[in-house]
């Protein structure tokens, strides 16, 4: 009974996404117009995750990490979420950018804590 | 910092050079390996020239990018000492008996119809049996070739290659995965929704929500890999499970309280694999291994929480036994009957039969028996 098959995909798929997330913050902060293109992904992503009939594993298990953090700080994933499209729809960057770093951070401490155990495990 | 990680970034840029000078050459890749040493090629040079991109990009070099640079290296080097401490090492560590484990995996492959490419085996673990999916290695304990008790968890790792990659093949399964776990949030919301109703305290920890995160963030993928193996190999899968419990994991009602776990509780494992296996007809040596689990129950007396039926419900269980023969099917595998044919099928049901008829003696039959098999693969 080994945990290294669970973990390496919980690496990998957050890996992924954190990739995608750190660059879209990266580029916001320094050319902070959000882009129709740019735009259109985000609604993309943050959708799928608050879509509690998407049937799509990653999305499933990226929103229940997420989930995780927001309840730490004592926040309503739902409303969390809304007021992040409503901002990625203004093309509010100021307040988009924050809300974005608070997922990255939750993907990095699930991130951190899974290739801690895959290495040591 | 800035000099350092910039530092940092050069030098894992060399540690990578280095790497991929110490994959072995042709000769003592031999036949089952070349897989592995073109997958650590690429996963190497991908991983430089993402190193490259984030020492070289000016919005990287920006002082406002330098948390989003570090993590980004931080994940880099996850992904080189993964390369260098499982690939680099299942090639460097061969064994004499990666030969027999591998054509061992391919027949299994063979008469399961696995939709995927054949894994690359390697019988050097040291973590009991495990697949990296990405590098397409399933690992197996050394002495593993020698029995066959335990060989019935081959059929379990195939699984999660499945359940994870990402290939139009797949998508049936996968999506009855998800499929699944729409149930599995629904059921919990429900559950939390009317917990937060009655509520007397707000403030009091509940562990409902570890126990829904527990599924869908690991058990559905692990009860799945259960089914799965149990669709296509029948009862010596669960019989095999049974000594794997008896052996490392005693608690079979535990469930977490705080923290999310990697495995559903050992009764939730044996209740949904007993469910798959009346589904494919076995109603009969059903019955007598759920007689032998519970006999076990009894032999270590685990207390059962009183949480427990709430996080791991009979429904889920069942549910989950449906949903993934429907994913199995769909993909094309095999599924198991009692008339099933095939080498490594019947060898490792008998085995377990004739465990059962004379387990004092078995090992005599086993050694037998392994010899002879290794001769017709």
């Amino acid at each position: 009974m080994s945990n290294i098959g669970i973990n390496t995909n919980s690496f990998r798929i957050t890996s992924k996404y954190l990739d995608i997330l750190n660059d879209f913050i990266v580029k916001a902060k320094i050319h902070p117009e959000i882009t129709e293109a740019r735009q259109e992904q985000l609604i993309d992503f943050v959708s799928k995750l608050t879509d509690v009939n998407n049937a799509e594993p990653q999305f499933q298990m990226l929103a229940s990490i997420i989930e995780r953090e927001l309840r730490n700080f004592n926040k309503r994933p739902d409303v969390f979420f809304s007021t992040l499209i409503e901002d990625i729809k203004n093309k509010n960057t100021e307040t988009v950018i924050p809300k974005i770093e608070m997922i990255t951070e939750a993907l990095d401490v699930e991130n951190s804590e899974v290739l801690a155990k895959i290495i040591g495990d | 910092m800035k000099n350092y990680i910039n530092g940092a970034i050069r030098e894992a840029i060399a540690k990578g050079r280095v790497l991929m000078s110490k994959i072995p050459g042709a000769r003592e890749l031999g036949v089952y390996f070349p897989s592995l040493a073109t997958i650590a090629n690429r996963e190497i040079e991908q991983i430089i020239s993402e190193l490259d991109y984030l020492y070289n990009d000016d919005d990287y070099n920006d002082p406002k990018s330098i948390r989003q640079k570090f993590s980004k290296f931080k994940q880099l080097s996850g992904r080189m000492s993964d390369i260098e401490n499982v690939v680099i090492a299942a090639m460097s560590r061969k064994a004499a008996d990666d030969e027999f484990v591998n054509k061992l995996v391919y027949q299994i492959c063979q008469e399961i119809n696995y939709p995927l490419q054949t894994p690359v085996a390697s019988c050097l673990s040291q973590k009991y049996y495990h697949i990296y999916p990405d590098y397409n290695l399933i690992c197996i304990p050394l002495l593993e070739s020698e029995f066959v008790l335990h060989i019935p968890d081959i059929y379990h790792e195939l699984g999660h290659p499945l359940l994870y990659l990402e290939n139009p093949k797949l998508d049936a399964m996968q999506n009855n995965l998800g499929l699944f776990n729409v149930e599995v949030r629904k059921y919990f919301d429900d559950e939390i929704k009317r917990r937060e109703l009655n509520k007397t305290n707000q403030a009091e920890f509940d562990s409902i929500h570890v126990w829904k995160e527990s599924w869908v963030e690991k058990w559905s993928v692990e009860l799945f890999c259960d089914l799965f193996a149990t669709y296509t190999l029948g009862p010596a899968y669960i019989w095999s499970n049974i000594h794997m419990c008896t052996k490392m994991s005693w608690e079979v009602y535990k469930i977490p309280t705080f923290q999310k776990s990697s495995h559903p509780p050992g009764e939730a494992r044996m209740k949904a694999i007993l469910y798959g296996l009346e589904l494919v007809g076995f109603k009969d040596v059903k019955k007598e291994i759920e007689a032998k689990w519970e006999e076990f129950k009894v032999i270590v007396d685990h207390k059962k929480p009183t949480g427990f039926p709430v996080a791991v419900p009979d429904k889920l269980l069942k549910l989950a036994a449906e949903f993934c023969l429907v994913g199995t099917k769909q993909i094309g595998c095999d599924i198991i009957s009692p008339e099933s044919k095939g080498k490594v099928c019947e060898l490792l049901n008998n085995s377990w039969k004739q465990f059962w008829a004379d387990p004092e003696n078995f090992y005599e039959w086993e050694k037998t028996a392994v010899a002879q098999f290794k001769t017709t693969l």
